[in-house]
């Protein structure tokens, strides 16, 4: 087991890889109570397309969150909810577009609950009956996300955005596919993307790294898989520019919602790192649209948004960068944002303010079990790595390297959606 | 950890050391007695307040003055609590260890900016400032439909509540919004100022002595104490008829809000049992109404009971499809039946009683946690943590049996979904 500091924060992670390939990063607080674990796969709803040494395999969309959901059932019918609930531990479960997550969290019998954690995760039970069940309850909360405007400006960006990405496809499916999924797709899923080669755990809080270590070197279930499988995520190619630059939809709704995303290639920056183009691209967007923005100033003034959010996204070779706002003057607001995006330059002010923020914030984190093992577990599914020294980091971004990055940024690939109110009849 | 209470002038200073933290989380609580029509107006002045200030009149140069303050975040709210609406500032910034000294100082002196300097001119708000807020809040009201969550249990509560404090939401209302001018929502903040009672609270590594100095710099408030009486709403009988309302909707989904009461409880019933009835009956992933609804019928992807002890009312909501609207009602009815007559398992209510204390433990690990603990404990006059600890270790099968007898339904709200698929 090795160990690193943390962001020179008196903050230690330790670190050891299984013979098997899972991999274990863990943080000891010396201050709290809890402890929260992270057990990960790089497996999400993106994932239906993959091969392996026995062939090509398609799977029906919104198997990843399906599987999710399926894990929690148990050969001796035991509810995992139920076990964890005896010594007052929570536990649950999500699925993004490349990853699947499960947790608990809890400040009671950390042993006897990480052992169970491990098991009912590597334990898969899935009979016809049990997988039929699920689906009335899929297909409500698949519901409830097509009832807020919000995930429907979500869902048809990326519909907008891209060609061939399967992020295209809502994480949960739709109800016509997760209707045909069956407890062979899912058998078959569960064997590539969830060999402990695949996964991973992050735990902190109340932990004595070497006691946990054990645990996990001793656990049975978890060393009884051996051989490293090849699977391999299927690519597909992705075209630059946006496949459609514009799209317009009704609901039933007062104030009418936009999304506005640019489409970014990492072709142009061969050159830097994955980290380096997310802090370049999160130092602009702050510049450009943030709390002290000249921008987000002459919103405010002129009143051309009661709500306002800015994210930035990656998706395989893309990342995007997404504006979602509430407007009842959206010819003025979009047009507000693409002047905006003309000329960008920051100066040294400007960047050194950000840079100050980004540090603080960075220093607070650490003050919270669960951010910290969340921010580690990030790290991890898109970087392969953990940043241990994030604050150096930023306190290294340079004028120059930042502005040389935004010569060589093309934001041309936009796109627009929008929700209009529903006709008064 | 300790509180230590001073008595101030106007209110009460509460400072609470701990150095576990590497931030310093500060509350101000000014109460109030709840009318409905304030709710608008502290909403507007809440907003107004963080919006613009003398020193600071655009929200920029606020933030700028936030970011050179090393991200310091400052905001301010309003809720109400049975029958008191709270007028809250929260403060939260770096130990000056990890920033540079005069910190403390400084961000309190934002604070003071906010709650006491805001841009005022010629006795009046500014127009401008407050055309903005006032654009900002008519839309936040308009838009409360768009959310069929939301929008199903504000109705619920307003037929339910028949007027009663708990009726009305805390979003604003467009009718008190058109009455506010510049003019009269200054004078509002004043009377505010002035008539409500004050809480400081303050959290983190600090000095008692350094606090003490620079609250009564910083943050002189000119109120007197006045006695607004108890914060509980009085207990309401239960009527034999159960209100049913179905409201068309198009969203896909029916949204399901159940309003019960309770009625009759013992201190000991309020204070704790009720706890962790509502931790059994469907406040964790583990409840009845889970297991019935979700895992045993396939009915809904969530349902859930919330109670709110100063109302004396408990909300049960869940998404559903309209064609097993019946069906999930008579469950959750049943379920709750059956709690009045057989004892629950002793793994639900052990579960529910950890789950309890383990929830207590974790509030040391989070400092807004710690503050929100201390103000809720003094402003719902609770007891002291280990006086909990002992309390909730005596519940028994039978004191659930005996408050499930006290809970009744009194309103039973569908948002009508359009979806009718063949699942």
């Amino acid at each position: 087991m090795k160990k690193i500091n943390y962001n020179n924060l008196d903050q230690d992670i330790y670190y050891f890889t299984l013979k098997n390939g899972f991999r274990v990063y863990l943080i000891p607080f010396k201050d709290k109570k809890n402890y929260y674990a992270i057990l990960g796969t790089k497996y999400g709803s993106i994932d239906v397309e993959f091969d392996n040494n026995e062939g090509h395999f398609k799977t029906p969309y919104g198997i990843a969150h399906f599987l999710e959901h399926k894990i929690f059932a148990e050969e001796n019918g035991e509810d995992p909810f139920a076990f964890f609930s005896k010594s007052g531990v929570n536990t649950n479960a999500s699925t993004t577009f490349d990853n699947t997550r499960y947790y608990i969290w809890g400040v009671n019998e950390i042993e006897k609950n990480l052992n169970y954690f491990l098991d009912f995760i590597l334990s898969p039970y899935f009979t016809d009956q049990n997988v039929e069940k699920e689906k009335g309850i899929i297909y409500e909360e698949i519901k409830m996300y097509d009832d807020s405007p919000e995930w429907v400006l979500d869902d048809e960006m990326r519909k907008n955005l891209f060609y061939n990405l399967p992020v295209r496809e809502k994480i949960a499916g739709s109800i016509e596919e997760v209707s045909k999924i069956t407890k062979e797709d899912l058998y078959n899923v569960y064997n590539n993307f969830y060999h402990p080669s695949e996964m991973f755990l992050v735990i902190g809080g109340n932990i004595n790294p070497y006691e946990i270590e054990k645990l996990i070197r001793n656990h049975k279930k978890l060393n009884s898989f051996n051989s490293k499988k090849e699977v391999k995520h299927f690519k597909v190619s992705e075209p630059n520019d946006v496949k459609s630059e514009y799209k317009e939809l009704h609901m039933d709704i007062k104030v009418p919602k936009i999304r506005y995303s640019i489409k970014i290639s990492k072709d142009n920056f061969k050159d830097l790192n994955d980290i380096d183009i997310s802090m370049y691209l999160g130092i602009m967007i702050s510049y450009l649209f943030g709390q002290t923005s000249e921008f987000k100033e002459k919103v405010t003034l002129q009143s051309l948004s009661s709500g306002f959010f800015l994210e930035k996204n990656s998706y395989d070779n893309f990342y995007t960068i997404d504006i979602t706002a509430e407007s009842d003057k959206a010819d003025i607001l979009i047009e507000e944002i693409n002047k905006t995006l003309e000329n960008i330059k920051i100066n040294k002010k400007d960047l050194e303010r950000i840079k100050k923020v980004w540090i603080a914030s960075e220093i607070r984190m650490i003050d919270s079990v669960e951010m910290t093992v969340d921010n580690i577990y990030s790290d991890i599914i898109s970087y392969d790595k953990i940043y241990d020294n994030r604050i150096e980091l930023i306190r290294q971004i340079d004028l120059k390297n930042i502005n040389k990055f935004l010569k060589k940024l093309d934001l041309t690939n936009r796109s627009l959606v929008m929700i209009l109110p529903k006709e008064e009849n | 950890m300790k509180e230590e209470t001073i008595d101030l002038k106007y209110g009460k200073l509460h400072i609470i050391k701990t150095s576990k933290f590497r931030t310093i989380s500060v509350k101000v609580i000014l109460k109030d007695k709840f009318k409905k029509e304030n709710i608008t107006k502290n909403n507007f002045l809440t907003d107004y307040l963080t919006m613009s200030t003398k020193k600071y009149p655009t929200r920029r140069q606020l933030a700028l003055k936030t970011g050179e303050l090393y991200s310091l975040y400052i905001g301010a709210y309003t809720k109400r609590r049975g029958n008191f609406l709270l007028t809250c500032f929260n403060l939260s910034f770096l130990d000056p260890k990890y920033t540079e000294e005069g910190m403390l100082e400084e961000s309190f002196e934002l604070l003071h900016e906010v709650i006491f300097n805001p841009n005022v001119k010629n006795m009046s708000f500014d127009a401008t400032v407050c055309n903005i807020v006032y654009e900002y809040l008519k839309n936040e009201v308009k838009t409360l439909k768009e959310d069929s969550k939301i929008y199903a249990n504000t109705e619920m509560f307003k037929i339910m509540g028949e007027g009663k404090p708990y009726s009305y939401h805390g979003y604003g209302y467009l009718d008190d919004l058109e009455t506010i001018t510049p003019k009269n929502i200054y004078e509002y903040y004043k009377g505010l100022l002035k008539t409500s009672d004050v809480d400081i609270y303050v959290v983190g590594n600090v000095k008692s002595s350094e606090i003490k100095e620079i609250v009564n710099k910083k943050l002189n408030f000119k109120t007197l104490k006045k006695d607004k009486g108890d914060i509980n709403l009085p207990e309401e009988k239960p009527t034999k008829k159960i209100k049913e309302i179905i409201e068309d909707s198009s969203f896909s989904q029916s949204k399901l809000a159940i309003g019960c009461k309770f009625y009759g409880l013992t201190e000991k019933e309020r204070k704790y049992v009720l706890n962790i009835y509502n931790l059994i009956f469907g406040g964790e992933f583990n409840s009845l109404l889970m297991t019935e609804i979700r895992e045993k019928n396939s009915l809904a992807y969530y349902i859930s009971s919330s109670i709110n002890k100063p109302d004396n009312t408990m909300l049960i909501q869940s998404g559903i499809s309209y064609k097993n609207y019946k069906k999930v009602v008579k469950l959750v009815k049943e379920i709750m039946k059956k709690m009045t007559k057989e004892e629950i398992s002793d793994e639900l209510l052990e579960g529910a009683r950890i789950e309890y204390l383990s929830l207590l433990t974790e509030i040391d690990d989070n400092i807004d946690d710690i503050l929100e603990y201390y103000y809720l404990k003094n402003l719902m006059n609770l007891d002291e943590l280990e006086q909990r600890i002992k309390e909730i270790k005596t519940i028994t099968k039978k004191d659930i049996i005996e408050i499930s007898k006290k809970v009744y339904i009194d309103t039973v709200y569908l948002l009508k979904g359009v979806s009718n698929e063949k699942n």
